[in-house]
């Protein structure tokens, strides 16, 4: 229909759209929370396996699973890592799109006109968010011993 | 939904004559026929929405039964056996049969009003939904009514539901009407998923929709993700049961902590699955009656998702005291405390939209910005649970059960009333009163904090959950006696609301089009909406199509001129992402297939109940019949080419 469409929308939402490629756009707003997620997900495992194998419980991490605590650290970089690049996308999409439509940053936090920059707004929010979020994982790692609970 | 044809549509206005054609195209037969045959959303909506309210009254009575065991030590008017059955079944009623699906109800009537659309995407998926819940609800209190109702609380716990310690029909009941559930949820979801994403009106880009489309959009999007894991669980929990498998039983290596993993990875964002979409009434509605738009759109927006995001990664919190390592919890506590984060953003935008506002303080004003005190108890007491430590001391004490009734009351019936109050002349034409409001509002509002402020108490004071009664000495007496009081108190509130409704249903203030002056689609249409919901596609040019004027917007939706669309049952596919117009789609006639289908499924799963072979297979060659009947090609939709060109 799109070539026929006698419609034409007086105000189109997205006219910096061809500024923002699809996969950035969507690399800018997932990669950061699906970072966290895997480093939770993966994290618990890897933090319980040497310990509570099953349904038993030992005081030091079981002989042959040392390696899930480095394994941890690295993957724990590499979320962060993620979430660090995921935000340096949305940072330049933000640059790029910002002036989408006429008003100031705080009229895009109060209205959100501009789909672009709405979109590319959300990446720099949740991509800052879940580094944060993914780094402080870090702090349990070094506070609590391996093996409590 | 199908692609009708490559046409252009033409451009037009509002005619009595499209107007007449478009009633024909549209309007649904009456009768028996047309009652089990209609697709229509709004039927459809409203139907969920007398469905789960019933169901909310018969959980509400449950509730006032056991208030009335626990007014008092001692008593015997339950015995423990029949109060398994009758907290279990309240939860499990609350939870599953009136909080997700009363949701479902508004968002089944008002998303394709307030999107400028005139069906959901699927409209016989819808009813298929709708159906299979009514079924499921029906199942489950066959087993209630006949003494098999669960007996394990909502969450159903492995090892007590195994045969072994619980051999009555009672776990069956619950698991295979718990997987019937998990079907409509399921197609629902996918449907409202598509319809989000197809059919939003011309314009309507994703930073220019009602955040009712958030809410419930990232609820179903968790839903489709979550639900699966649920009706696994339940339908090994069933195998576990029936045909000696050992999922969950831990003489034989199975796992009883896989059951509740599985359980909670459903059910924490499940719970925001269950106050998101009520929290997009309040994000716009509230608004409305504040006479200025929402205070930080985009971040209400980013938090709703942001929420739901992290609500995945939080379900160990309810397994603290299950002996998991310190290490491993860590990270859900973590999770669970910044959540927090999210859910202040709204709330400061809620306080800023009145701050900043002309509030007009009718009855549905009083529900919304209750709902913000609710919430910051509920959220304050959650927070305070996610706290490893301290969830140790709190778990499984009425504590928690103050902690729920916060949240799930106070950021859903709460909204879901206001809603009552704000729709209910979209839906019928005629406004409730006011007056009568005030004495619902006050009554519930008062009853609810009687009820379970003190509760927080009783808990911190060592009252377990889930017991039958207590001892005259352990210092929980008045408490308990408070919180009885409490709960009749919002009983005669909700009576309050059914009289109201009946009242003004009858001869309530004739509404019109917009009787709050409100911004959204719904309200540019007449009240209540004619079939076919928009005698012209609207194209929108900004958050507030109705109130562009009054907030001096440079643009203008266009209400009054779009496309006719009036060739046959029609309407319009848009792009995800901007709404730009793709193509023009064929909506499906009413037919009884999906009701035909949810009795076959119906049929099978009583036969799975019973354990009658014969049953089963009439349910199946039903089910299968139907399928085929509905899906089966047709030319008229394109489904498939002509025979001779």
């Amino acid at each position: 229909m799109n070539a026929e469409a006698p419609l034409s929308l007086s105000h189109p939402p997205a006219p910096r759209a061809e500024c923002a490629g699809r996969g950035q756009m969507a690399f800018a707003i997932i990669a950061g929370p699906l970072a966290w997620f895997v480093l939770v997900c993966a994290g618990q495992a890897l933090a319980s396996q040497p310990c509570f194998p099953g349904g038993h419980r030992y005081p030091q991490p079981l002989p042959g699973l040392h390696w899930t605590w480095p394994a941890l650290i690295a993957l724990l970089a590499l979320c962060v890592l993620v979430a660090f690049a995921a935000l340096i996308v949305a940072w330049r999409l933000y640059q790029a799109t910002r002036t989408e439509e006429a008003g100031r940053d705080s009229g895009l936090l109060d209205e959100g006109v501009g789909r672009t920059r709405f979109m590319a707004l959300w990446g720099l929010l949740y991509s800052a968010g879940f580094c944060v979020a993914t780094l402080f994982s870090l702090a349990p790692y070094l506070a609590l011993p391996r093996c409590a609970g | 939904m199908n692609r009708a044809d490559d046409r252009a549509p033409a451009l037009g206005t509002v005619s009595p004559g499209l107007e007449h054609r478009l009633h024909e195209l549209w309007e649904g037969e009456g009768g028996l026929k047309g009652f089990l045959s209609t697709v229509d959303h709004k039927k459809i909506g409203l139907r969920y929405i007398v469905t789960a309210f019933t169901f909310l009254l018969l959980g509400g009575i449950e509730a006032l039964i056991m208030r009335l065991q626990l007014a008092g030590p001692n008593a015997h008017l339950l015995s423990p056996e029949q109060y398994d059955q009758l907290f279990s079944t309240h939860g499990m009623t609350m939870i599953f049969l009136y909080a997700s699906p009363i949701l479902s109800g508004f968002s089944n009537y008002l998303w394709p009003l307030i999107l400028g659309t005139r069906d959901m995407a699927f409209p016989r998926v819808n009813a298929l939904s709708y159906w299979i819940y009514l079924a499921s609800g029906i199942f489950l209190y066959v087993g209630f009514l006949t003494g098999n109702g669960p007996n394990d609380g909502w969450f159903n716990y492995v090892p007590y539901a195994l045969r072994d310690f619980n051999p009555g029909m009672n776990q069956d009941f619950y698991s295979l009407g718990m997987v019937l559930l998990g079907t409509s949820t399921t197609v629902g979801a996918a449907n409202f998923i598509v319809t989000a994403m197809r059919t939003r009106a011309p314009g309507m880009s994703i930073n220019r929709a009602p955040m009712l489309l958030w809410g419930t959009l990232t609820a179903n999007v968790a839903n489709l993700l979550v639900v699966p894991a649920v009706s696994l669980a339940f339908f090994l929990l069933w195998l576990d049961r029936q045909f000696g498998t050992h999922f969950f039983d831990v003489r034989a290596e199975g796992q009883p902590l896989l059951w509740q993993h599985l359980f909670w990875i459903f059910g924490h964002p499940w719970v925001y699955a269950i106050v998101l979409p009520a929290m997009a009434f309040v994000s716009d509605a509230l608004p409305v009656f504040c006479r200025r738009p929402l205070v930080g759109y985009p971040l209400v927006a980013l938090s709703t998702v942001a929420t739901m995001v992290l609500g995945f990664g939080v379900w160990v919190h309810h397994m603290f005291a299950t002996g998991l390592p310190a290490l491993g919890m860590s990270f859900f506590s973590a999770a669970s405390i910044a959540i927090v984060v999210p859910s202040s953003v709204t709330i400061f935008s809620w306080l800023a939209t009145i701050w900043h506002g002309r509030p007009v303080v009718t009855t549905a004003f009083m529900f919304f910005a209750s709902t913000i005190i609710l919430f910051v108890i509920g959220g304050v007491s959650g927070f305070m649970t996610a706290s490893v430590p301290v969830d140790w001391q709190l778990t499984d004490t009425y504590f928690v059960v103050a902690h729920l009734h916060y949240v799930l009351i106070g950021i859903n019936l709460f909204p879901v009333l206001g809603a009552i109050y704000f729709w209910f002349p979209k839906m019928t034409g005629r406004l409730l009163d006011e007056r009568l409001g005030r004495w619902n509002f006050w009554l519930i509002f008062i009853g609810f904090n009687l009820a379970f402020l003190p509760m927080h108490l009783t808990g911190l004071f060592g009252m377990p959950r889930r017991v039958y009664t207590y001892g005259p000495d352990m210092g929980w007496n008045t408490l308990n006696l408070i919180t009885s009081v409490g709960s009749f108190v919002i009983a005669i509130g909700v009576v309050l609301l059914l009289v109201n409704v009946v009242k003004s249903r009858r001869s309530g203030a004739l509404a019109g089009p917009n009787p709050w002056g409100a911004h959204t689609l719904e309200w540019s249409i007449p009240s209540p909406p004619p079939p076919y919901n928009f005698a012209l596609i609207p194209a929108v040019a900004s958050r507030h199509p109705l109130w562009e004027a009054e907030l001096h917007e440079e643009v203008r939706s266009s209400l009054d001129r779009g496309l006719m669309l009036d060739k046959g049952k029609e309407t319009l596919g848009t792009t995800p992402l901007d709404a730009l117009p793709d193509m023009i789609l064929r909506m499906p006639e009413d037919t009884v297939a999906p009701f035909v289908l949810t009795l076959g499924l119906a049929l099978l799963f009583t036969g799975m109940i019973l354990k009658v072979w014969l049953l089963m297979l009439a349910g199946a060659l039903v089910l299968t019949a139907s399928l085929l009947v509905w899906l089966w090609p047709r030319r008229e939709l394109r489904e498939r080419e002509p025979a001779h060109g």
